[in-house]
């Protein structure tokens, strides 16, 4: 429980650690993709730490990289496989984002630091923490960004053709929102910058002090 | 040195080798 706690505050991924800030600034324009994504990485995630963990013995260190590289890149294009013929309408949204999974440097990292180092039963804990705290943190940026940025919640829409739902949430608009620049990169860089501050503050911790 | 070298390439074909084997199966499973 300390692993999985660990992984979502203390170590989270996006607001602590600053990894795979790639795809958390591009695709959470919407809520949905935001979700879809965290659920991708999460289960990428928890299965390649769990083959690396149970290989890890067997692989000598100068080869490590491309056979973490290897486990992730197969788990990766399973994934994506799979969302091409069940939610097919996902690819477009995702886009790049799915495929450049492989080179996330929360999955390498993770790969690196706990996988290749600890046990299986960690490694899985690991993976659950760090997978958490990774979607936690997406939702966090896209419910402000789309709130604020097109006045929307969108819960169901790509994936509407699996599900049989669409659950699009309309906020009231006025004359101060919505506010354009949050649905554009610029908004992207001010909701991380302002959930990193409200994190170091709730910590307690200056970063010049932990230094 | 050699030793390790050669179970380094040993690893990583097998690896390759079981990767695509995953791949295969789950793309004969899907169609």
């Amino acid at each position: 429980m300390k692993t999985i706690f660990n992984g979502i505050i203390n170590e989270n991924p996006i607001f602590v650690l600053t990894l795979g800030l790639c795809p958390a600034l591009a695709i959470t324009n919407k809520f949905e993709n935001a979700l879809l994504m965290g659920i991708c990485l999460m289960v990428i995630l928890l299965f390649s730490n769990f083959l690396i963990a149970i290989i890890k013995k067997l692989v000598p260190d100068n080869v490590k990289i491309p056979v973490y590289v290897l486990i992730i890149g197969t788990f990766v294009t399973i994934v994506e496989i799979l969302i091409d013929i069940y939610v097919p309408v996902l690819q477009t949204s995702l886009g790049i984002y799915l495929p450049l999974i492989v080179v996330n440097c929360v999955v390498m990292g993770r790969a690196m630091s706990v996988a290749s180092k600890k046990g299986v039963g960690t490694s899985i804990l690991d993976a659950i923490g760090i997978g958490i705290g990774y979607t936690l943190a997406l939702i966090l940026i896209a419910l402000v960004r789309e709130i604020l940025g097109a006045g929307t919640i969108t819960i169901m829409d790509g994936i509407s053709s699996l599900t049989g739902y669409k659950l699009i949430l309309e906020l009231p608009t006025n004359n101060l929102f919505p506010i354009n620049i949050f649905t554009g990169p610029a908004g992207a860089f001010i909701t991380l910058a302002f959930f990193v501050a409200l994190l170091t503050k709730i910590k307690g911790g200056n970063t010049h002090e932990s230094h | 040195m050699k030793n390790k070298n050669l179970q380094g390439i040993l690893v990583l074909t097998v690896t390759a080798f079981i990767c695509s084997l995953l791949l295969y199966l789950v793309l004969i499973i899907t169609n």
